[in-house]
């Protein structure tokens, strides 16, 4: 499944030491405020299923063929009769199986439609946080995942693409030549087989003379083919040591594909529900969720742009209702990156109430926004300043908005991209 | 790893077409010889007029293609050749699975002509 890098600046590296400022006008609140929510939290997930859950599963199983995927299900449902307990699922459908016809091309330059089909993920997960008693819930969530737009290939990857392409056209000859001693070794092999059934119909008649001719052919076809084997050794030490290198290319390619530029277009769906006592009877809905965004990379100068929409649609917590959109503009330079960034937020709530004979439901919103600049260095290897300022989150029954300006000098260090629990 | 086809082809009056396709997204590289003499190369092969009839009769023509998994996506591996234009349209293909990612595959496939 095709993924896009939103990495940013000093977003690699955990293990972080943050020193920072922070001025915040201070707010009464008159009711429940809306939650805050970052622009990072509102990029389209890979896995929608997971992200509904609220799961972040470090063993997710990823069939690529129907067999494995048929198996699996079976095998952790029994048969379809049971919800298993903390299982995570994703697979891409198109992947599972062939395609003889997908040139190069289509896969790295897609049309919309290709682009669609090839992206297109399913993720299924459960989440059973009480695993001591048998009658409690289970939280099990379904989501899909597709890209119309996934940009196109960087300099970088057209330049590794080169490489490859410039060891690949250096190879047929070699291969011919293993080809034609495979085939003659092959042929030697029928041959020997014919002299060795004819030598035992000499041996059986006693013909001294046909005995002694078909033992000098087999020994000297013998001596062919052990020349022939040598020669294929080296020839395919030679194809071996090209192909290490291309592989090294390959892999390459692979983690630059990653970093594509152009116009990328994401979308996201999911629905959640829980299910008493691990049984898919007496289910109910629960959540909800859609995720869009559509982004545009510029590769010189290095520019993104970015928009995001989330909704969420929460039946058991009304306070989690909401719709929201934000956008940032990032430009890296050297060191240096700057970026604007602004989000809304638009909770909702539905109240049903009775009048009389009719009953009448009320659409409630309350809305706040959040816009921050961001001035990000890298004053050493693992040293960052950060400067931000902007206003942040309207409380509600507040007239302003709270300012937002901080200073900090973030300290990184670890080789490693993730710290494992012990 | 290399996969070896050989094969005939049963030529008439018309000219003989050959298409040859690198499947599953990946990325390689085809030399096509008639009779030893390179008559096309490139990462894919399309509509190429190997000859007619007795131009062509009893000669052989060789497809050799070089495959590595650049598609992050599935470690399938194809090569799809089409011969048209003569007794019947064939579609030969040759497959196979790598076992770690950005291997590479060799095909090589002689069509006899007859």
């Amino acid at each position: 499944m095709r993924r896009i890098s939103y990495s940013f600046f000093a977003s690699r590296i955990v293990g972080v030491i943050l020193l920072s400022a922070g001025i915040a006008e201070a707010q009464s609140s008159a009711s429940t405020p809306p939650k805050e929510v970052e622009l990072d939290n509102l990029h389209t997930p890979t896995s929608p299923a997971f992200t509904l859950l609220g799961v972040s599963p470090t063993d997710i199983a990823r069939p690529s063929t129907p067999r494995a995927l048929a198996t699996d299900l079976v095998s952790k449902t029994n048969r379809g009769s049971i919800i298993p307990n903390n299982y995570a699922l994703e697979f891409a459908p198109y992947w599972l199986v062939s395609h003889p016809s997908l040139s190069y091309q289509e896969y790295t330059d897609p049309s919309p439609v290709q682009s669609v089909m090839q992206s297109f993920s399913i993720s299924f997960g459960t989440s059973r946080p009480d695993t001591t008693s048998d009658t409690a819930s289970t939280g099990l969530a379904v989501g899909i995942r597709f890209l119309p737009l996934a940009g196109h290939a960087s300099a970088k990857f057209r330049d590794l693409e080169q490489n490859l392409d410039s060891i690949q056209r250096t190879r047929p000859d070699l291969i011919r030549h293993q080809a034609d001693l495979l085939d003659e070794i092959d042929a030697a092999g029928v041959e020997l087989g014919q002299l060795r059934a004819e030598l035992a119909t000499a041996l059986a008649a006693h013909d001294t003379r046909r005995i002694t001719n078909l033992k000098e052919q087999i020994a000297a076809s013998g001596q062919l083919v052990e020349k022939a084997k040598d020669t294929s050794t080296t020839v395919e030490a030679t194809l071996k040591t090209q192909a290490d290198l291309m592989r090294s290319i390959a892999r390459d390619m692979g983690k630059a594909d990653v970093e594509r530029v152009g116009a990328f277009l994401e979308l996201a769906t999911a629905v959640a529900g829980v299910f008493p006592a691990g049984n898919f009877d007496g289910g109910k809905l629960s959540r909800l969720g859609a995720w869009g965004t559509f982004s545009y990379r510029m590769e010189s100068p290095h520019l993104d742009v970015i928009s995001l929409l989330r909704f969420l649609r929460d039946l058991r917590q009304e306070d989690q209702n909401a719709l929201e959109f934000g956008g940032r503009l990032l430009w890296l330079h050297d060191y240096l990156g700057l970026s604007a960034e602004w989000v809304s937020r638009t909770a909702y709530n539905v109240d049903a109430s009775q009048q009389g004979n009719a009953s009448k439901r009320t659409l409630t919103f309350a809305s706040s926004s959040r816009a921050v600049g961001v001035i990000e260095y890298r004053a050493a290897d693992a040293i960052y300043v950060t400067l931000s300022f902007g206003r942040d989150y309207k409380k509600l029954g507040a007239e302003r908005h709270p300012l937002v300006a901080g200073f900090g000098v973030q300290f990184l260090y670890g080789d490693k991209p993730v710290v494992k629990l012990p | 790893m290399l996969v070896r086809l050989r094969e005939s082809y049963i030529v008439g009056d018309r000219t003989v077409i050959l298409d040859v396709t690198i499947g599953n997204g990946q990325r390689g590289y085809i030399e096509v010889l008639l009779n030893g003499t390179l008559i096309a190369s490139g990462p894919r092969i399309s509509g190429l007029a190997v000859g007619a009839d007795a131009a062509v009769a009893r000669q052989k023509l060789r497809i050799t293609a070089t495959v590595t998994d650049t598609n992050v996506d599935t470690n399938h591996t194809s090569v799809t050749y089409t011969l048209s234009g003569g007794a019947a349209t064939q579609k030969f293909q040759s497959t196979h699975d790598v076992d770690s990612a950005g291997d590479t595959v060799d095909y090589d496939a002689i069509f006899l002509l007859l």
